[in-house]
């Protein structure tokens, strides 16, 4: 009997061990990996041009700390007719975290400006390149609404009035010319 | 173009002057002077409605505004100096008008003179209309002053500069078309550095091409005080050959006034 436990307790281990980078997908806090990143939000509705600030956690689930970690964060539309440039989203999209003391946890902020309209999703994936393991986050539904308006910032009267201007001068030297002809 | 009256011959200046006054009249009272300005505020109109657009969405700050804006007016105001340049005398020529002003006791040195403030003018003109734009765009930043300082300088030593290329091309060149296109590809050569940067350059290599080209240092210094917020003598340096085209471009054109003739130096 005890050698029957003791296999079937070696086979979960083995199964779990080698499903473990499959799992690096799975929801953040799921399972037994050693390294989750949680996002602080699952939905955020802005509008384009709008800047938001993301916070993403790294725990350390292991008894000894953990370095040489790197996260990344990503963007992509559910649209596949949108093209999504996500340099465009954030200017600082790898950190390398300090040093996550065990069982410990690091906050890592992230400064996301909206830049194209529609739903799209972001997630922060954690890299650890000495176990070739990569963690990601649940991922956080965006929605961008379209901003639309006829006279951004109040530049319509001088777009029109300019070249109005100008146009009336040549009116009326045309009408001179005229005259005189 | 009118002939200029030979009262104001009798010197060098005031035939100039009278030339200039005939050639400034043809432009803005019966050419395409006033035409062209209205063209240019339409395109600052759109330009400066689309860099709102993105100011509003955040995707461009105020600063990068007002520097978008201020090269959009440097390019454009160029682009009127040297066509306006390169048609001056090739034109003449090619209208079958050249012949009658040659005939007037106008020195030749004045038809040029007069010629190029008559290009000067446009790009006056377009400096000054370009700065309700530059206003609007960088209010509230303290940065207008500054801007409109700026690309008056630089934009002014590169009309001096292109007036003085245009010029000399079109005393060459028998063939408008030819002068046109030979001056509009020199201002597309001279502008490119200006867009491509030094992508590939080793850095002393790259900021060399940049500090030699005038269109490329003038705007880097008009950068350097709008976005980087420097001071007028920081970076004075880049335009060092803005300023070596303004003197040294305008002076050969004086120079081959002299040789000013019926036909080019490209035909025997």
């Amino acid at each position: 009997m005890r050698r029957v436990l003791a296999v079937t307790a070696l086979l979960l281990a083995t199964s779990s061990a080698t499903s473990a980078p499959a799992r690096g997908s799975m929801p953040a806090g799921i399972g037994s990996d050693p390294v989750t990143v949680r996002l602080d939000r699952s939905a955020i509705d802005t509008s384009l041009g709008g800047r938001i600030e993301l916070t993403s956690t790294v725990r350390n689930a292991t008894r000894q700390p953990m370095s040489g970690l790197i996260a990344h964060l990503n963007v992509f539309s559910t649209d596949p007719g949108t093209y999504v440039d996500p340099e465009d989203w954030s200017s600082h999209r790898t950190q390398f975290p300090a040093a996550v003391p065990a069982h410990g946890s690091v906050a890592l902020t992230w400064p996301v400006q909206a830049v194209n309209s529609g739903r799209l999703v972001v997630y922060v994936a954690v890299t650890d390149v000495q176990q070739h393991r990569v963690t990601v986050s649940m991922p956080l539904e965006l929605t961008v609404s379209k901003r639309q308006t006829v006279d951004p910032g109040g530049v319509l009267p001088l777009a029109v009035g300019v070249p109005g201007a100008v146009a009336v001068v040549l009116g009326l030297v045309l009408l001179r010319r005229r005259r005189t002809a | 173009m009118a002939e200029p009256g030979g009262d104001a011959a009798r010197s060098a200046f005031p035939a100039s002057v009278v030339v200039a006054q005939r050639e400034l009249q043809d432009l803005w009272l019966g050419g395409r002077g006033l035409p062209l300005m209205l063209a240019f505020t339409l395109m600052s109109s759109v330009t400066s409605y689309l860099i709102s657009s993105n100011q509003t969405l955040n995707f461009l700050e105020v600063r990068e505004s007002v520097s978008l804006s201020v090269r959009v007016a440097v390019a454009v105001s160029a682009l009127l100096v040297v066509l306006a340049a390169a048609d001056a005398i090739s034109g003449e020529r090619e209208r079958g008008t050249l012949e009658s002003l040659l005939l007037t006791p106008a020195p030749r040195r004045s038809l040029v003179v007069g010629k190029g403030v008559a290009a000067l003018s446009l790009w006056l003109a377009a400096v000054i209309l370009s700065m309700p734009y530059v206003w609007f765009l960088g209010r509230g930043v303290g940065v207008v002053g500054k801007a409109a300082v700026g690309s008056l300088v630089v934009s002014g030593l590169l009309a001096l500069f292109l007036t003085g290329l245009g010029l000399v091309i079109s005393i060459v060149l028998t063939s408008n078309r030819v002068s046109l296109a030979l001056s509009l590809f020199m201002l597309v050569a001279l502008y490119a550095p200006s867009q491509l940067a030094t992508v590939g350059l080793q850095p002393s290599a790259g900021d060399l091409v940049q500090r030699l080209d005038p269109f490329t240092s003038g705007l880097r210094y008009l950068d350097a005080l709008v976005v980087g917020g420097h001071s007028y003598g920081q970076d004075v340096g880049l335009l060092l050959a803005p300023g070596i085209g303004a003197v040294a471009f305008p002076v050969a054109a004086l120079a081959m006034s002299g040789h000013l003739a019926l036909f080019g130096r490209d035909r025997p």
